[in-house]
């Protein structure tokens, strides 16, 4: 049997886990922002995106969250015209990444303050333990 | 001799809160953590008096401590839940779960959990309200406050009325 009082230590450490999953896919996007192909008409980099999703922890009894998937966001390419460019097409077009850098910086935004909560109950969690162990004190 | 007896059952009603409360906060940390879940629904945990309603259905020694929590009107309204009987099921292999409750199963799982009445529900079907979570982390927290400063005195009480001057 788990210890009722480390279940939600276990749970918002995967919170924090996934946040900082997300975080990563994020980061990876914003950095690859203008990472286009090296052959001309090549196909640039591609938004990643992540998904969660929650699972049952049969030992702690509660719902902690999982990374349930990670794929590519199927959208369109943008177009440039960089005539210049290594990988630009017979008409001077190049495939840009289909990053938003304002939808990644929200993304992060998002990600971050929900990173923040998790910590809180992390936070909580071991306020509730150092109760508890405080009542072996004696004369407390 | 009953005076010990109850002042032991006071300590043993506050284990039971204390592990109600850590069991709630495990079922935040559960919402938090889906709160970027899609589909996922914000779940909470039944009050701690339905926890003591049920034991005093299912152990009537246990009725004293229960009513010092419980006002009377109440006692009648457990009458009905009696009926409810928990089903037994044959535990053959150690790693079998013990669907009756009791020590073999975790704490989360040994309080009713349910769905909770959404608010917001986002586009991709998340019903977790970060704010409303924080909150009532916050108030487990004060409570398990509470419940440690009880214990605390009472064990203080308890020892005064033991020792010797």
């Amino acid at each position: 049997m788990s210890d009722p009082l480390l279940a939600p230590l276990a749970v918002a450490a995967t919170g924090l886990q996934a946040q900082s999953e997300r975080m990563l896919v994020a980061a990876q996007n914003i950095a690859n922002a203008r990472s286009t192909g090296n052959a001309p008409g090549a196909d640039p980099y591609r938004r990643k995106v992540i998904s969660f999703a929650a699972e049952m922890d049969r030992q702690a009894g509660v719902q902690v969250v999982r990374v349930a998937g990670r794929g590519t966001d199927p959208s369109p390419f943008r177009v440039e015209y960089l005539p210049g460019h290594p990988a630009a097409d017979a008409n001077g077009f190049v495939k840009m990444p289909n990053v938003n850098t304002v939808v990644e910086m929200a993304d992060l935004r998002d990600a971050n303050r929900m990173y923040q909560a998790n910590l809180q109950v992390v936070r909580q969690a071991r306020e509730i333990i150092a109760m508890t162990l405080d009542l072996l004190r004696a004369n407390g | 001799m009953q005076g010990v007896h109850r002042a032991m059952q006071i300590f043993s009603i506050a284990s039971q809160r204390a592990e109600w409360l850590s069991a709630r906060l495990a079922v935040i940390a559960s919402n938090v953590a889906n709160a970027t879940t899609p589909g996922y629904r914000a779940r909470e945990i039944a009050p701690f008096a339905d926890v003591l309603q049920q034991q005093l259905a299912q152990a009537p020694h246990m009725a004293q401590p229960a009513r010092l929590a419980q006002p009377e009107q109440s006692m009648q309204a457990t009458q009905p839940t009696q009926a409810v009987q928990a089903t037994q099921v044959a535990r053959t292999h150690p790693a079998h779960f013990d669907a009756a409750g009791g020590t073999g199963q975790p704490a989360a799982a040994r309080f009713e959990v349910r769905e909770a009445r959404a608010g917001i529900t986002t586009h991709s079907g998340n019903s977790v309200e970060l704010e409303k979570e924080m909150l009532a982390g916050a108030e487990t927290v004060r409570a398990f406050q509470v419940n440690t400063a009880l214990v605390r005195s009472w064990h203080r009480m308890f020892m005064l009325a033991l020792r010797d001057n």
